[in-house]
């Protein structure tokens, strides 16, 4: 089939908003929960099996399974998959993003270059990306490299994510790399869509807010004063601009942990969030940053620190070690010379390769041909292109 | 962040991940870059950029995928994040450094006087920057330290002790901008009084000589002497890796820079502290009975590594005088071929005892061979001999790149000194075998009279760690 070619989305409706989706689309759904990206998927799943299609759904999240399954599979090994439906034929692979963004990305990439051209895809919520990684940056990083190597393919890929969740700048890096990103809202009768971004195509009345009934497919742009004063007064209600979103996820937690600190509320489970994502993921030093750290010391080094992500062995030796000295040798300050670091986090490094464009070298270089040979080229990237003037 | 610094020096330093857990060291295999901090914040920042970018393109370094591949990490996420120092330090003239740096270990697997006690740790100490203590470059030996014995060091007369010194100062030129090397003498006349009583001392049989000439002039060299007599440093270097090990749970070793003032008071800045990989063998072994014609080798006092028996069956040497004789440029060759021959051998499970003059992996070709750790990662044992023919000396030098690795990969390093503490060494104990280096590496031929791959089968390692005794010969 050729690139760009016409599919149906198994809504006609739908299909006449957006002039048809598009082989190679990217389809972004987002929405205030995921029973309004179920709406959409079922008549998908739908119509991609009428049409014989290759149906692929990528299993990640904690949440309910978009398509239903018999049980929870295992997860995908060595590129297969975890299971095949027995009545529709569609291939379910599950990961864990807890493995960390790097194998969690490129095993998901594996599997898009097995299931090869033409393949039809349904992703579970890019937000609990967000969730296991604990930054929206991160998240943002697995949609812009892994969106356009579907888009190559020519495949098609319904997201979801959850609106009022993420970072202005994250969204926006996912409206840049999609080709559809599509709001939708939702009050119990009716359903809205607002097409947001839509590549290539364009109608005089595509980028306005439509509304479904819900009993059939039939979708009407909202030019009626009357409905379209209804439907501002839900997008209201949702808080589609919500203040907090100009901070990442990231900082938006640690505000609030501070918060909560500064009112003498301070969990177990909090400091152990804070150490995880932010310190040391080795258990046996967790333990002793447990031990010997004062809360207040995780804000210091937090205020002291560039972009999110861990701080790395080094930083966190020094650190570390400094404590356990000043708490356990008498007159130690008095011969201590202050230190006053900053700290780059490490997940500075992987937006730098996706930002210049170096994930497709960094993931030949991860095959044992390529490891050595595409490292040298790796570097020279690396080495030559520019990118941290917005951080420091 | 930058006009925080002002214009002080920086040091832009690689924190990944992996780095520093417990047995995973990574010394050295990602970058560190000094920012002297000089000029308009335009050029600074730009200056920071490119530290940055090398910390992160370091992460594709071979040496350090080399490592990762070995330790089965190469699959992991291997995320760079980036510490930013102050460099701690003072001006002396058109220069900053801190007083004196250095590494410290907690425990010493190495003791140079039999009563002395390993488990008070140990420093390798360096006037400026601690990188002359953690790199293993030039002709420079940093002062070594035991914290049972302070002041002790292993060399006895003060020609020996001024030569095997440090020569030269890491220190950065503010006015060039950049990091530079520079000889004791360009350093002294920007030194006080004070700094020079506490780091320095006076080459007294030098100076006599001199006297003698008719020429009435100072000689010094850096041994950190009265430093090391400062009982309050000392004893708080020594509690400081002792608590740090107590806490941990697992022998340490630490980075640090020490500044002083004029009345003899001190301030210790702790840089760094990572958990040391100790081998898992441990306790006393059986030393064999063998007949002198079958020892390779019988040395004392010289070695590093945990107790073990280990088998030998390909021994590579470098022949010393021919090494000498080899043109100088032509040198990082001979490096380059142990290369080649390590990757010939890789994955075989042969086990490989590597012999070579005077110091492995420095920089300079004339001190030994200049091979880098990923050259020798596959070998089990490695000696540094020494050659009086062409004044090679092996040099322990504990706390270089070179000793992690070794350390890390529980690779056997001893040295064969040529006095009491080499009980006997056999230099041509396989003169009489074929050399294999013609057939591994046939397009490099004209080597084949300095690098030489002997097969020995039967041959045996015995390392008894307690006394530091280490026995190779044939098996009985």
């Amino acid at each position: 089939m050729a690139a760009f070619e016409k599919v149906k989305s198994g809504l006609s409706g739908l299909d006449r908003i957006l002039d048809n989706i598009r082989l190679g689309d990217n389809v972004v759904w987002q929405v205030t929960s995921l029973d309004e990206y179920r709406f959409f998927v079922e008549p998908y799943i739908r119509q991609a099996l009428e049409d014989q299609r290759n149906l692929v759904y990528i299993r990640f999240a904690q949440h309910a399974p978009i398509i239903p399954l018999p049980e929870e599979p295992a997860l995908s090994k060595d590129c297969m998959p975890s299971c095949i439906l027995p009545d529709s034929g569609i291939k379910v692979y599950r990961f864990d993003p807890e493995v960390g963004f790097e194998p969690f990305t490129v095993a998901i990439h594996d599997v898009i270059t097995r299931e090869g051209r033409d393949a039809f895809y349904v992703f579970d919520s890019l937000s609990e990306l967000q969730s296991a990684w604990y930054t929206d940056l991160m998240m943002g990083n697995f949609f812009c490299v892994t969106c356009p190597y579907l888009f190559i393919l020519d495949t098609v890929a319904y997201f979801p994510l959850i609106r009022g969740r993420h970072s202005f700048d994250a969204v926006a890096r996912i409206r840049e790399t999609t080709q559809l990103l599509l709001d939708v809202h939702s009050d119990g009768s009716e359903i809205y869509v607002h097409p947001l971004k839509v590549w290539k195509r364009y109608s005089s009345t595509m980028f306005l807010p439509h509304f479904c009934s819900g009993a059939d497919d039939h979708f009407e742009p909202l030019t009626d004063p009357v409905a379209a004063s209804r439907y501002y007064s839900l997008i209201k209600s949702s808080s589609t601009f919500n203040q907090e979103q100009s901070y990442d996820s990231y900082d938006r937690f640690f505000s609030k942990a501070k918060a909560d600190y500064q009112a003498g509320y301070f969990t177990e489970n909090t400091e152990s969030m804070i150490i995880e994502s932010m310190m040391s993921r080795d258990p046996k030093m967790q333990k002793l940053i447990h031990e010997f750290f004062e809360v207040e010391d995780y804000f210091t080094l937090r205020d002291r620190m560039i972009g999110s992500g861990a701080i790395g062995g080094k930083a966190c030796g020094m650190l570390l070690a400094r404590k356990i000295v000043e708490k356990k040798l008498d007159g130690y300050h008095k011969h201590a010379e202050q230190h006053d670091s900053f700290y780059i986090g490490s997940d500075i490094f992987y937006t730098y390769i996706v930002s210049n464009g170096c994930w497709n070298l960094r993931i030949e270089q991860r095959t044992s041909e390529g490891y050595m040979e595409k490292a040298e080229e790796f570097k020279a990237g690396a080495a030559a292109r520019l990118f941290l003037a917005r951080y420091a | 962040m930058l006009e925080y610094y002002g214009q002080n020096p920086i040091i832009v330093r690689s924190s990944s991940l992996l780095e520093d857990g417990f047995g995973n060291a990574f010394a050295g295999k990602y970058e560190s870059v000094f920012c002297p901090n000089r000029g308009e914040i335009e050029e600074r920042m730009e200056a920071f950029e490119n530290a940055v970018r090398i910390v992160y393109a370091s992460t594709m370094d071979p040496s350090a995928l080399e490592y990762r591949r070995n330790r089965g990490l190469d699959n992991r996420d291997e995320q760079m994040a980036i510490l930013v120092q102050r460099v701690s330090g003072a001006y002396y003239g058109p220069y900053f450094m801190p007083c004196t740096a250095g590494v410290g270990y907690s425990y010493s697997a190495y003791k140079w006087m039999p009563d002395m006690d390993p488990s008070a740790g140990m420093l390798r100490i360096v006037m400026g920057l601690g990188t002359k203590a953690v790199d293993r470059t030039e002709n420079d030996y940093p002062r070594l330290v035991n914290l049972d014995r302070p002041e002790v060091t292993m060399l006895t007369s003060v020609a020996d002790k001024h030569r095997f010194s440090q020569h030269k100062i890491d220190v950065i030129n503010m006015e060039k901008n950049e990091l530079e090397e520079v000889s004791l003498s360009a350093l002294l006349p920007y030194l006080p009084r004070w700094y020079k009583n506490t780091v320095l001392e006076h080459d007294t049989e030098a100076e006599d000589r001199l006297k003698e000439a008719g020429r009435y002039r100072d000689v010094y060299f850096v041994s950190c002497q009265q430093l090391l007599a400062n009982r309050k440093f000392t004893s708080m270097m020594k509690k400081t890796l002792h608590e740090l090990q107590q806490a941990y749970g697992n022998p340490i070793d630490i980075e640090y820079t020490v500044n002083l003032s004029k009345e003899n008071d001190f301030v210790v800045n702790l840089l760094q502290c990572r958990p040391l990989y100790v081998g898992k063998d441990g306790g006393r072994i059986q030393m064999p009975n063998v007949a002198p014609e079958k020892v390779f080798f019988d040395i004392r006092e010289s070695s590093m590594g945990q107790s073990c028996v280990r088998p030998i069956d390909i021994v590579i040497q470098v022949e010393p005088k021919e090494y000498y004789e080899f043109e100088h440029v032509k040198k990082p060759l001979i490096a380059e071929a142990i290369g080649a021959i390590n990757q010939y051998y890789k994955g075989s499970g042969h086990h490989i005892l590597l012999t070579v003059p005077g110091r492995i992996g420095t920089s300079s070709p004339e001190l030994g061979v200049p091979v880098r750790f990923v050259d020798i990662s596959g070998v089990d044992a490695i000696c540094e001999v020494t050659d009086n023919r062409a004044g090679y000396m092996p040099e322990l030098s504990y706390g270089s790149h070179m000793f992690q690795d070794l350390v890390e990969a529980n690779i056997f390093y001893g040295a064969i000194f040529g006095d009491r503490r080499t009980l006997s060494y056999q230099r041509d104990f396989f003169e009489e075998q074929p050399n294999l280096f013609p057939q591994i590496c046939p397009d490099r031929a004209e080597l084949s009279s300095i690098v030489r791959i002997y097969q020995a089968d039967g041959m045996q390692l015995w390392v008894d760690g307690i006394e530091n005794h280490v026995i190779c010969a044939m098996q009985a």
